[in-house]
């Protein structure tokens, strides 16, 4: 009981005090609430120290104020006041409460240990206590957590990543147990961070995925924090676009709240994203204003790290440029370096040491640049894949520039060695795609110092090789079973609605912007839910020149790359490799947009006759200006075999088809070689499936006519053509005939669709079917465009079918005409029918009509 | 708001705050277009004020003959003798316009994006053009038949892209 009136008027001025200092050192204004606490403390000596709220109050206002001082560097006098603390509750009667105020100091004591690095005595410490709160479960559900949760962070922070491990499940099902909602999302919150420190991205992007479905509805406080996570998660797995999405989603949220922690750290994540991306400007500016904040919270080791990005920012510039690196620069970078090891941010330092020697390499400065790459210690087990990446790069570039190409080319070989293993673990084919990015620069490297060296028949065939080492990895796996996921299923039907309703708002003239917002929203959701904790498939080996010769027999293959603005082709015939020079990338890659326009404006069935002898022309004259640029140096290798190509970045819109020296020939196109031998080596399998989707008017006839073709085909049209009748159908389906209209996402290619009755179906459906059909037949518009990422990783509707197992899939590379469409189909299954291969039976479709039946083979011919 | 000016202020003051009411419930019920005055102001910016306007050709979708439902962002203009078909590709923040004249000519093309001045480019003999990088925004396109020393100016209505 409280004693005297002004006691208790002590007792609540003091816990007042006590407040304002709690809320102060949440807000890090730890000076303040040093200040507050001991102004409560010596209110507290007017009171009664025999009263027990007296004695417990103190207790507590001792405990905040041990951590806070602590937190503003004094721990020693921290540790005194915790030692005070401990003096008091014995003075309590014994009970519950006695016992509960006696492990808190404890707890406290173990945390300011962790705060000052003494982890190791701090885990010793909570080793002692969780069993006292273990004793008495029930009413210590709450304590026990949140210690358990404390000892994982010190578990994290020595690298015992098994104990933080046990410690946070262990976390997590009490919280599940007892109801402890908020600190389950937190408990995830932390698995996520955890499971991306040891390099597990998928993990991590599902555990933050559950713990925002918590943070939602129970703490939406803590949710733009969790975003922020989600991001870095996303730049580690090389996603910058998504990852930019993500935080300008959440940027304005954190700037309204004023979490100037979080804004600041937002914006480092958004600077990398931009680096990534290649906007340097963007990231300078965002680095320093996120250095600025930093400054102002007193915070240095994450005011240096921010310091660390525009650094970054500016060597990216200067590296991507022609320009000599200023000394200055270099010289920045390496005091830098000194100053993050300092503070003991080891990986951080170890980029500022990395960037100075490639600048150092650029300056011509092999020696020092020697040295200062000998400064730099071996990546860990935890360091980040693109730190590790970085430091092979450096190796390779000081191996070139002293005349040692082997050793560069072995660098080369260990770092994609590395980064395949990374890519094993992830889930999903986004981020299979997106691991890429962080080789890229090394595979130039490797590519380039080969090219450089090719002469005649083995070198075409090392290089060869290297093109495969490097591009399109995402087509090297044998996809592993789907998990279903019933959020999942119910986002994408949702999407599906949003996207019926979009269209038919669309036609009656009624406006859209709020459905497509809410579809763009969807869209962001469902694409996070793609990222499986599972890997997306078992990888397969790249295959070897020898296996692609005896595989092609008497086919050619043609495997175009681009190096420093240059187009080159390695052709492999008969099993000899030849590199054949085809002059400038540019030029060849404008006039090809320029023809993909010219089919996409000719492609509407109803185009008025001047138009169409106008864009007729304008097709003919740049199919003419390819052919000569592209095939006829190729002429004498390719003669007239059939053709495997495997494009190169915007190649992958060339509608091949229409080159007048390619007109009537078979062909196919394949992400890699291996891709290409992958589909070849699959069995194929017999029953047919022909779909009709809604608002086609060429639909019924065509689909009645491909039934006299393949008479005992499965039929799904009309109104039974919905999404999951016709994923039924395609399960298992030897031969898929889709008509329907489509659309290619350019933003985020697993999104591209194809329209159904109940709306749209996704290539990331398609992409988990069982077994996907053996051979497809897309006709609709652009299902066969890919969106390329880095490392040549192109993923489309077609690609994302090809990917999951599919032989072999024949679509439109752009806007096809209704009738057009028709045509060329009753042609192509005619001969498929009669057991002509797809290549040859696409040639014979396309060649009446090249630009309007822009159609092409991908995967096996 | 007050919309309405009264001449000579010969109206009883009832009257003024009576059709200030009358000003705001029109404002309310029948605003003008959201960017109108703009629209204006960016058609008076033309310097040559002698010009053709073209019309631009409504393709009904669903009658396009097209296998896909997404509009691709193909539009058409004609006036008497000339059109002009664009097709626009959207990369990042801007445009890429792929552009044909029929009959086909080397007539100059200029594109205007409100706010971020203009670009021009002369097309092929074949009458096609591209012009890379343009802002998205409230666009017009000013064809000069025969060059850019010639007389006759073709222009498109003001559209948003």
């Amino acid at each position: 009981m409280a004693g005297s009136g002004a006691a208790s008027g002590v007792i609540s001025v003091a816990a007042e005090l006590h407040r304002r200092a709690a809320d102060a050192s949440g807000d890090f204004q730890n000076v303040e609430a040093v200040r507050l606490l001991t102004r409560a403390l010596k209110r507290l000596d007017a009171g009664d120290p025999a009263d027990p709220d007296w004695i417990v109050l103190r207790t507590r206002i001792l405990i905040s104020l041990a951590l806070a001082e602590a937190e503003v560097g004094s721990a020693e006098a921290g540790f005194a006041h915790l030692d005070e603390a401990a003096r008091l509750p014995p003075r309590l009667p014994d009970g519950p409460r006695r016992r509960e105020l006696a492990i808190v100091v404890e707890a406290q004591r173990a945390l300011v240990l962790g705060r000052i690095g003494r982890f190791a005595e701090a885990v010793k410490l909570f080793d002692s206590i969780v069993p006292a709160l273990e004793r008495d479960l029930e009413d210590n559900a709450l304590p026990l957590t949140r210690n358990l949760m404390n000892r994982a962070l010190m578990h994290v922070a020595m690298t015992n990543s098994e104990a933080a491990l046990a410690d946070l499940r262990r976390c997590l099902q009490l919280a599940v147990d007892h109801g402890l909602t908020r600190i389950e999302g937190k408990v995830r919150h932390n698995l996520g961070e955890h499971s991306q420190l040891i390099g597990d991205i998928p993990g991590a992007l599902r555990h933050y995925e559950e713990a925002a479905r918590i943070y939602r509805s129970a703490a939406p406080g803590w949710l733009p924090r969790l975003r922020v996570e989600q991001a870095r998660a996303l730049l580690a797995a090389g996603l910058a676009d998504d990852a930019a999405r993500h935080l300008d989603e959440v940027m304005p949220e954190l700037r309204e709240s004023r979490a100037s922690q979080d804004i600041a750290e937002a914006e480092i994540a958004r600077a990398a994203a931009a680096i990534l991306d290649g906007d340097c400007g963007l990231a300078r500016q965002l680095a320093s204003a996120a250095h600025r904040r930093f400054r102002r919270r007193g915070n240095i080791p994450w005011a240096e790290v921010a310091a660390l990005t525009r650094l970054r920012a500016d060597a990216t510039e200067i590296l991507g440029g022609t320009r000599r690196p200023p000394a200055k620069l270099v010289a920045g970078l390496t005091r830098h370096a000194d100053r993050l090891a300092g503070l003991g941010l080891r990986d951080e330092a170890a980029v500022a040491r990395l960037l100075a020697v490639r600048l150092l390499l650029r300056r011509g400065e092999a020696a020092p640049a020697g040295d200062l790459l000998g400064r730099v210690p071996k990546p860990r087990r935890t360091t980040p894949i693109d730190h590790v990446m970085l430091l092979r790069l450096c190796r390779a570039e000081l191996a070139v520039a002293t005349g040692r190409p082997r050793a560069a080319l072995a660098q080369a070989r260990g770092g994609f060695a590395e980064l395949s293993l990374v890519r094993d673990r992830m889930g999903g084919l986004d981020l299979v795609c997106g691991t890429a990015v962080h080789g890229q620069e090394l595979g130039r490297l490797a590519v380039g110092l080969v090219l450089a060296n090719t002469r005649g028949h083995a070198g075409a065939r090392r290089l060869f090789a290297w093109q495969e080492r490097t591009r399109a990895q995402v087509y090297r796996y044998e996809p592993l079973p789907a998990i279903d996921d019933p959020v999942l299923a119910r986002l994408i039907t949702e999407m599906r609605q949003v996207q019926r309703l979009a269209q038919q708002n669309r036609l009656d003239g009624k406006p859209v912007t709020a459905l497509e917002q809410r579809y763009a929203r969807l869209q962001r959701e469902a694409g996070r839910l793609g990222w499986y904790t599972s890997p997306w498939g078992r990888p397969r080996p790249v295959s070897s020149p020898e296996e692609v010769a005896a595989e092609l027999g008497d086919r050619v293959l043609v495997s175009l790359f681009g190096q420093d603005g240059e187009l080159s082709a390695v052709t492999v015939r008969d099993g000899r490799f030849r590199l054949v020079r085809l002059g400038g990338l540019d030029e060849v890659v404008e006039i090809t947009k320029q023809l993909h326009a010219d089919l996409n404006a000719l492609a509407p069935d109803h185009l008025p006759p001047p138009l169409v002898a106008a864009v007729t022309a304008s097709a003919e004259k740049r199919a003419s200006m390819l052919d000569e640029r592209l095939v006829r140096p190729l002429a004498e290798v390719i003669g007239d075999r059939e053709l495997v190509i495997v494009p190169t970045g915007p190649l992958y819109a060339l509608p091949w088809s229409a080159l007048p020296s390619l007109r009537g020939r078979p062909l196919s196109v394949a992400p890699s070689a291996t891709a290409w031998v992958t589909a070849v080596r699959r069995e194929s399998i017999d029953p047919v499936v022909l779909v009709g989707g809604p608002g086609v008017p060429g639909a019924i006839g065509e689909v009645k006519q491909l039934r006299s073709v393949y008479p005992k085909a499965t039929l799904v049209d009309g109104p039974a053509a919905t999404s999951s009748a016709v994923l039924e159908a395609l399960d298992g389906a030897g031969l898929a005939h889709l008509v329907a209209h489509g659309a290619h996402e350019p933003a985020n290619a697993l999104f591209s669709r194809l329209e159904l009755v109940d709306g749209p179906l996704f290539a990331h459906e398609t992409a988990r079917l069982r077994r996907p059909p053996d051979r497809v037949v897309l006709a609709a518009c652009e299902l066969a465009m890919s969106h390329i990422r880095p490392g040549e990783e192109a993923l489309g509707f077609a690609g994302a079918l090809l990917a999951s197992g599919s032989r072999t899939v024949v679509g439109a590379i752009a806007r096809v005409g209704d009738r057009a469409a028709a045509e060329a189909m009753a042609d192509l299954h005619r001969r498929l029918a009669s057991g002509t291969p797809p290549a040859r039976a696409l040639a014979h479709a396309t060649a009446a009509d090249p630009l309007r039946r822009p159609f092409l083979v991908l995967g096996a011919g | 708001m007050n919309d309405i000016e009264v001449p000579g202020g010969g109206a009883f003051p009832d009257d003024e705050a009576l059709l200030a009411d009358l000003g705001r419930v029109l404002a309310a019920v029948d605003p003008p277009p959201d960017g109108l005055v703009e629209r204006v102001q960016f058609a008076l910016e033309l310097e040559n004020l002698d010009f053709e306007i073209a019309q631009w050709q409504r393709a009904e979708p669903s009658l396009a003959g097209v296998r896909s439902i997404t509009d691709e962002g193909t539009i058409t203009f004609t006036v008497s003798d000339l059109t002009v078909m664009i097709n626009l590709t959207r990369i990042g923040q801007c445009h890429r316009i792929d552009g044909w004249l029929v009959p086909a000519a080397p007539h100059g093309v200029e594109v205007r994006v409100a706010e971020h001045g203009s670009s021009a480019t002369i097309a092929d003999e074949g009458g096609r053009f591209v012009l890379d990088e343009v802002p998205r925004g409230t666009t017009q396109i000013v064809i000069s038949v025969g060059g850019a020393s010639s007389r006759r100016t073709v222009v498109t209505p003001a559209v948003v892209l």
